[in-house]
């Protein structure tokens, strides 16, 4: 209840919007009611006069027929329109709060270690709150100030036939979809595992083709990914009989409701306490007024849903904590250099990612970390950026005068001072320009052909037809690994900070961009300190010194050409074809 | 993410009739089910028969309750039997979708499973899996919902037809010249509003996808603190999707409001038609009550068929990929029946060549020749060839088989799985599949015993680490071996391969760095194999190459270099190049 009065809070801004769409949906409702109530009774008056050759004033009812008919088929349109405008606005209302949320919070608290699992649910929550307005919210307005109004008119008429239908408009609307809600809401737990589990033996299945060729063991897993498509549409079978099962009773309930209404009005009009026209009246009036709940039961089944991904995304705000020091200390630009004291990390219980790691490095000073996967090159970058808090130990920044702990500074003047070229660099969807202002905002062409130019992206830049305008990422043009590690060191060369963080630059160049490459980082890198992850020989050889780490500690610092002539086991780790 | 372009009319077309096609499996199913909502609407029309006689009864002829219950009973039994069709109309469309889905998808997996590895990477391994999954999951709304209500849309309004003449021609005559009118519109207004989303699907699908493109990048703007530049962004793209989204809604709407328009118009002009009759007694209650009642059902088919447009058009675009993968030409080796003799004593390769089709990449002119143990390192930059090269070997591309000689005998006179039983082989990344680890082992010798699979894992110094496992051989592997490092991973596919025990085992090492512990372990459980066994290695590592009998440098397709590791390195060549990359800095 909490999270629905949350919903309702995010609401707010565009309350007016939401209003007047719920209110022309309830009127459209209301009128088809009306028109259909009015047609039968007008039928029924037409042949009561008829038969009685008495006068008619059919002109009234005619127009009444004609005007809610146009009444209807216009707010239709315009509650169509509205609404989902209105939808639109809450939408881009809910994703940037969700965005805020996400940039804010640091990614321990993200649980980043799977991103991809972080994105689908996002992406499955943030949908399940954009159809919040339309499915849910729409749906309840129009059933609490339609069916008050409906039941007045109705009551007016008859309160038994009121009370037999209002029981039924409850059933329909309210306890048969919030059963199956719940009902769903546990067997939706057993169908994402089932999709999944689909998923991962279908991409094993593709992925394995090979091996499951060579073994002659493709058979068997055909067979596997054949038994898990079975289950896994057993498993959607039971939502979907349910719900044909509920569109029956809904049928029954909706038909025996208007037959009972007849059962009771037919005796009143044998002994005439009512007008006998008033039967085709009603009964029409009754069918019609199921109107009101048509869209309830999708809304009561979406509804858990809906509350759960809110639930999700309000935990996640809930985790931000009051923003960090505001009087920080700011370090202006300036050569840095920066140690790691008594460093440990462990990203879960058991295994240590850093083991009281010291070291320390000096301003303008090129240093190389390498080490086997798994050895902590990256978790001492990461706790660098400080996007994974340090656990325990000190990272500090060091000036000619002074040094300062990095915590301490504000996230602006970190990332200031701070350029991190990640080895899992995301190219978005946008132009090359729209790419690299990201990392330089202010960029003018010229300065983006530039670095361009120096990270070795000039030859296919000029290829490209609509040069920095041309369009890249999942919609855009496919580019090969090599051109996403230049965009991300033309990237790099556009940030001016004194600390550069390079995470295998040189990984998918060609031998001779390779050299062209470093080439330019250690020229227009001159007087910045860097730190990069590399095990590519040529950029090692261009380093101050090594610093070699096996298993979250340090095993040895020295220069390249020292550790290739002193330790067998250096030589083979960087010697790669 | 869906920002493909969707298909044309004409292929749409094409489209249609391959999910006919393939519909077959749940044709049956469909057919009752489309047969129970049929006879739903029948039985729909005799209630609105039974409910406009009975009030005519009760009003007009003054006929009291238990007067008029020999209508109403029978009502309430059309009712309880309209509920049950439709339940079970209902289910059994989905129900059929159902069937169609698991064997359509049965289908492209054996089809992709013929069509083998290559077509598989080349189409894309995250593309083929969407279509798989997610692909065959969007038929079924096209199934069970939109196939039915096209033949509802054809079958309901003609049956009321058929009811309404004999019992009044003239409404009749009204519900024959109006019903064209909504298909006539639909296709009309329909066409426009495709236009315009055929148009803007594109840049819709990107402003769409906007904000998840920015959540999955994150991390990214948080390294170039962009955040807060980029919120704004969102909310103006944002801004941006719901104008251009509503531009397209609005036709759509419209085209909504013209049906609906029509559709009160026509009920409309009913009602008053027959109330005029009515009033001057050409047409009794009953009848015109009747007609009214029918009216709406008459529209409702149509207007339903239109609200699945969607359903339609996301099972055509699924379809797009599905036709593809179905329609591949599959390139069948000849049939042979001969398997390879053993001992297999010499495999040589002559005049060797293999080109990717549309591309210039590939293998030239390779000669060489193999004996029956031993270590062979295959060394080059990416692109090189020698991945092509293993291909070849391992009889993939049938075309080349005809240059390879197993025992002096072409490759191409034997039988393609007889050839494939004497092989074990190792990828980069090796798969591990989501089963236990005795199952995965298993992959290699269905009938392996504990105590065979104890050996090979010891074998690839894996046995260890295996049993420290919380159920040990029964540990269940999760996706992609989760949980298990990348040199653990290794040590499993290794053990497979050693189960195989066949007499030549292929692979390719990992380019990962591997802590040195792992790769000792790893290479001195290669070269003990090498001893009985020819080993073909895709090397990266300088501890396999020293240890090579002999190793082959390749460059643009062609093997440049060969000899042992010392002769290779004397004579500076290639080899020398790349192995002294690190040493020597230009």
């Amino acid at each position: 209840m909490t999270n629905f009065i949350r919903l309702l809070k995010l609401c707010r801004p565009h309350a007016g919007m939401l209003l007047l769409g719920a209110l022309l949906s309830t009127l459209t409702v209301l009128a088809n009611i009306g028109l259909l109530a009015i047609s039968g009774w007008f039928l029924a008056a037409m042949a009561a006069a008829g038969i009685a050759s008495v006068h008619m004033n059919y002109f009234t009812p005619a127009g009444v027929i004609r005007f809610l008919a146009i009444v209807r088929t216009a707010s239709r349109y315009g509650e169509r329109l509205i609404t989902h405008n209105a939808t639109f606005l809450l939408l881009s209302e809910i994703r940037v709060r969700a965005f805020k949320t996400l940039s804010q919070l640091n990614n321990v608290d993200l649980a980043m270690s799977r991103s991809a699992d972080l994105v689908n649910r996002m992406q499955n929550d943030v949908d399940a709150l954009d159809a919040f307005y339309l499915n849910v919210l729409l749906p309840l307005v129009v059933a609490v100030f339609g069916i008050p109004i409906i039941m007045l008119f109705m009551s007016a008429y008859n309160p038994n036939v009121a009370l037999v239908c209002f029981t039924a408009l409850m059933i329909v609307g309210v306890i048969v979809p919030s059963y199956l809600g719940a009902k769903f809401s546990k067997t939706a737990t057993h169908e994402r595992e089932q999709s999944a589990l689909l998923r991962a033996q279908l991409s094993e299945t593709l992925k394995g083709s090979r091996e499951l060729m060579l073994y002659q063991a493709s058979a068997k897993l055909l067979a596997t990914c054949d038994a898990s498509s079975e289950l896994y549409n057993q498993q959607l079978h039971k939502r979907h009989s349910a719900i044909a099962n509920s569109n029956g009773l809904t049928l029954l309930i909706t038909q025996l409701t208007m037959l009972s209404s007849i059962v009771i009005l037919i005796p009143l009009i044998s002994s005439n306490q009512v007008a006998n026209v008033e039967l085709a009246m009603m009964s029409l009036f009754v069918l019609a007024s199921f109107e009101t709940v048509l869209n309830l039961p999708n809304a009561f089944i979406q509804l858990p849903n809906t509350l759960s991904a809110a639930a999700r995304i309000f935990e996640l705000e809930d985790k931000l904590t009051s923003p960090p020091l505001t009087a920080a200390v700011t370090v202006n630009k300036q050569p840095l250099g920066l140690s790691f004291s008594n460093i440990d990390y462990r990203y879960n219980d058991q295994t240590h990612a850093l083991k009281k790691v010291n070291l320390t490095i000096s301003a303008k000073q090129k240093v190389a970390l390498v080490g086997p996967s798994g050895s902590g090159k990256t978790t001492l970058i990461n706790l660098l950026t400080g996007l994974w808090p340090t656990q325990n130990g000190q990272v500090k920044l060091h000036t000619l005068e002074d040094s300062i702990d990095i915590d301490t500074l504000s996230i602006d003047n970190r990332f200031d001072l701070l350029t991190i070229l990640a080895q899992h660099h995301y190219i978005f969807d946008g132009s090359l320009a729209e790419n690299l202002r990201y990392a330089q905002p202010n960029a003018t062409d010229d300065m983006l052909m530039k670095v361009c130019e120096q990270a070795q992206l000039g030859s296919w830049l000029s290829q490209l037809p609509s040069g920095l305008n041309t369009r890249l990422g999942t919609a855009g043009r496919a580019v090969s690994q090599g051109q996403a590690r230049r965009i991300a060191i033309a990237q790099a060369l556009l940030r001016d900070s004194p600390i550069m963080v390079l995470d295998e630059p040189t990984e998918s160049l060609d031998n001779h961009t390779k050299h062209q490459v470093i080439n330019t980082i250690m020229d227009v890198m001159a007087d910045k300190t860097i730190i990069t992850i590399t095990h590519d020989p040529a950029l090692l050889d261009s380093m101050d010194k090594v610093i070699w780490l096996e298993e979250g500690a340090i095993r040895a610092i020295d220069s390249h050409s020292a550790l290739l002539a002193n330790e067998v086991d250096y030589m083979s780790l960087v010697t790669r074809f | 993410m869906t920002t493909k372009k969707r298909p044309v009319r004409a292929q749409q077309t094409k489209l249609r009739a391959f999910l006919k096609h393939h519909s077959q499996s749940g044709a049956r199913l469909l057919k009752m089910s489309i047969v129970l909502g049929t006879l739903n609407a029948l039985l729909m029309i005799a209630s609105c028969y039974l409910l406009a006689n009975a009030a005519h009864l009760v009003m007009f002829e003054s006929k009291n309750i238990n007067e008029v219950s020999y209508l109403l009973w029978p009502l309430a039994g059309l009712i309880l039997l309209r509920a049950l069709f439709l339940a079970l109309s209902e289910r059994l469309s989905h129900y059929a979708a159902q069937k169609i889905k698991s064997s359509m998808r049965k289908t492209l997996l054996a089809k992709l499973n013929r069509l083998g590895p290559t077509y598989i990477e080349q189409k894309g391994q995250g593309a083929t899996l969407n279509t798989l999954h997610d692909g065959v999951e969007a038929l079924h709304q096209y199934y069970a919902n939109y196939l039915p209500s096209i033949a509802y849309s054809a079958l309901i309004p003609v049956a009321i037809l058929v009811v309404i003449f004999p019992t009044d021609y003239k409404a009749g005559l009204i519900f024959l010249f109006t019903a064209p009118l909504i298909p006539f519109f639909m296709i009309l207004v329909g066409h426009k509003a495709e236009e315009i989303n055929q148009q803007r699907w594109q840049q819709l699908s990107i402003l769409g996808n906007y904000f998840l493109d920015r959540i999955q990048g994150l991390t990214q703007l948080k390294l170039f603190n962009a955040t807060r530049s980029e919120l704004t962004h969102i909310a103006r793209i944002s801004d941006d999707f719901r104008s251009s989204t509503m531009s397209v809604l609005k036709v759509a709407f419209l085209s909504a409001f013209t049906l609906e328009f029509f559709a009160t118009i026509s009920v409309a002009l009913v009602a008053v038609i027959i109330g005029f009759r009515l009033f001057f007694g050409t047409l009794d209650f009953a009848t015109g009550f009747v007609v009214l009642l029918l009216a709406p059902e008459f529209y409702l088919p149509l207007r339903q068929m239109g609200s699945h447009y969607h359903a339609r058009l996301e099972g055509i675009s699924a379809a797009a990929d599905m036709i593809d993968i179905i329609n591949a030409q599959e390139q069948l080796p000849l049939q042979q029946t001969q398997t390879v003799p053993l001992p297999i004593k010499n495999i040589s390769a002559k005049q060797l060549s293999f080109l990717y089709p549309d591309s210039k990449e590939g293998i030239s002119d390779i000669n060489i020749s193999l004996p029956e143990q031993g270590l062979f390192a295959f060394v080059g930059d990416s692109g090189a060839g020698k991945s092509t090269l293993f291909d070849c070997l391992l009889g993939f591309h049938h075309q080349a088989n005809s240059h390879i000689f197993i025992n002096g005998n072409a490759l191409s006179r034997y039988e393609n799985q007889s050839w494939l039983q004497n092989i074990a082989w190792i990828p980069q990344n090796p798969t591990l599949f989501y089963m236990s680890v005795a199952d995965n082992l298993r992959i290699a010798n269905a009938q392996a015993t504990q105590t065979q699979l104890e050996r090979a894992a010891a074998k690839a110094g894996a046995l260890e680490f295996i049993l420290a496992l919380p159920h040990g051989f029964d540990t269940l592997l999760g996706e992609q071996g989760e949980g298990l490092s990348g040199g653990q991973k290794q040590r499993i596919a290794l053990a497979r391969a050693f189960l195989k025990n066949a007499p030549i085992l292929m692979l390719d090492e990992p380019s990962a760095h591997l802590d040195s512990q792992t790769e000792q372990l790893i290479n001195t459980a290669i070269t003990d194999y090498a001893k009985h066994h020819l080993v073909l290695v895709i090397a990266h590592r300088l501890n396999t190459v020293s240890k090579a009998d002999k190793i082959y440098v390749m460059q643009q397709g062609k093997i440049i270099e060969q000899g042992s590791y010392l002769q290779l390195n004397e004579k500076e060549g290639r080899f020398w190049q790349l192995v002294n990359a690190g040493v020597q800095h230009d």
